[in-house]
């Protein structure tokens, strides 16, 4: 996954371990276990949806789509800078990988915003965790979601240190980029999920 | 190197503190499940009337369980002791995670006691009316599950710790660390339960109650492991393993850069 020339550059310990993954091995129990939870939790909704589908069903016509479509897009397309930074940095671009990153993280911010908004409307409209079990959910899941995306751009500012030294990292400090891109992607990911769940299903 | 006594050479002290980790839970489990029956915990809606004559019916096995799991939840600071030996040996000379660790895990019995307490009171004098004890029972249960913000820290402070450190063989496994990350996640829904009184968020329920506890017995039993591995690897090449690195990892990790 990594480029010969980082394997150059790593030390003893990181010659016995087989770069088969990209990142740590270890990052990989945290992102499937949080998959995992997640997964419990979108079982749960489903089981509770089932139970009362006519509620559920007109809860979701308040939620608007064209905003949920926006956040799907704007977390989209800041994986894509997360990509291209992952790209430029293999290359040692220590110029373009750092733009990326601050353009995933505007996207971030973006998304941050736009979900702030949606809550203060939510709110405003007499629609709160307590009024029914398709809001609970609704606030559940998107908070913790939101709680990742905020996190996520602590990561890509720990992203955004490293690029800067794209030419000179070596395959540990490539393996934490690619940590980072891939905790990012998390972060997409479930927003994937999640969309779909609560705004499109009927 | 500083001169170590026998304790430290052959470690018992140190074991000794992490078993104390293994008897906090076991205890605790006769005390507050097995003795005093709260797990699974009760159903938030029940009517004053049943909460009332669950105290009622059970007085003394409620007191006598509570005493049983105080004297548990002490049992927890020995263990967090033995892990921040293994933390300072991480750090070096300034060791701010370590104090971290150690004084928000010092603070389990204090936040867990006044609950067990409230419990106590209620089974102190179960003939008062259904309505106080229904409060004293709401005062017990709502922080019981609740309380996670120290632990969720404390967790995160031995995270930070893990995978700064700089060893070509550290002390902790770097999965260690990203497992403290995961399980520090884990407990944050439980706070919620002020909000709800049925579904997964409340006292009972399966995002709060369930996915807490059963993280946080993951979380006891894997360090108990990764620790008592620690001190053995100390105690077996006390100057492989130095408390100053001797082989550092000339290469950036997370946290190392």
């Amino acid at each position: 996954m990594t480029s010969t020339k980082d394997n150059a550059a790593c030390g003893p310990q990181t010659d016995r371990r087989e770069r088969s993954l990209p990142a740590e091995a270890g990052l990989w129990l945290f992102i499937f276990g949080d998959l995992v939870v997640f997964t419990l939790l979108f079982l749960v909704y489903l089981a509770y949806r089932t139970d009362e589908p006519e509620l559920f069903a007109s809860s979701q016509q308040t939620l608007s789509i064209n905003v949920g479509a926006v956040n799907t897009l704007v977390l989209l397309c800041s994986s894509l800078f997360v990509v291209g930074a992952v790209r430029a940095t293999r290359a040692g671009n220590r110029q373009l990988a750092p733009c990326l990153v601050l353009a995933a993280m505007a996207c971030g911010f973006v998304f941050v915003s736009v979900k702030v908004f949606e809550y203060h409307d939510k709110l405003e409209t007499d629609h709160t965790p307590a009024s029914n079990y398709f809001y609970f959910f609704y606030f559940f899941m998107t908070g913790l979601h939101l709680v990742h995306v905020v996190i996520g751009l602590g990561v890509l500012t720990f992203l955004w240190r490293l690029t800067r030294r794209a030419d000179e990292l070596t395959s540990l400090g490539m393996s934490s980029v690619e940590g980072s891109a891939s905790f990012w992607h998390l972060v997409d990911l479930l927003w994937i999920v999640i969309f779909p769940l609560l705004y499109l299903v009927q | 190197m500083p001169v170590e006594g026998g304790a430290v050479r052959n470690g018992w002290s140190q074991r000794l503190c992490v078993w104390s980790g293994a008897l906090f839970a076991l205890l605790f489990f006769i005390g507050f499940g097995v003795i005093a029956r709260y797990i699974p915990p009760p159903d938030p809606q029940r009517s004053a009337a049943d909460v009332a004559a669950f105290y009622r019916d059970n007085a003394n096995s409620i007191r006598t369980g509570m005493l049983v799991s105080m004297y548990a939840l002490v049992l927890y600071v020995p263990f967090v002791a033995a892990i921040s030996v293994q933390l300072k040996r991480i750090e070096g000379t300034h060791t701010p995670l370590t104090y971290t660790q150690l004084g928000i895990g010092c603070t389990l019995p204090v936040a867990f006691f006044p609950p067990l307490y409230f419990f106590q009171v209620a089974a102190y004098r179960p003939e008062r009316s259904d309505d106080s004890i229904m409060m004293l029972n709401d005062m017990g249960w709502l922080p019981f599950t609740g309380i996670i913000y120290a632990i969720f820290i404390q967790n995160l402070a031995i995270g930070f710790a893990v995978l700064a450190d700089r060893r070509a063989n550290p002390i902790y496994p770097r999965w260690y660390g990203y497992f403290c990350f995961w399980t520090a996640l884990l407990y944050c829904p439980a706070g919620f339960d002020v909000f709800v009184k049925d579904g997964p968020l409340a006292w009972d329920g399966l995002f709060s109650w369930w996915l807490s506890l059963v993280s946080f017995f993951a979380w006891l039993v894997v360090t108990i492991m990764v620790t008592l591995h620690a001190i053995a690897a100390h105690v077996a090449a006390p100057d492989d393993c130095a408390d100053t690195p001797v082989a550092v990892r000339e290469t950036a990790g997370l946290f190392i850069t």
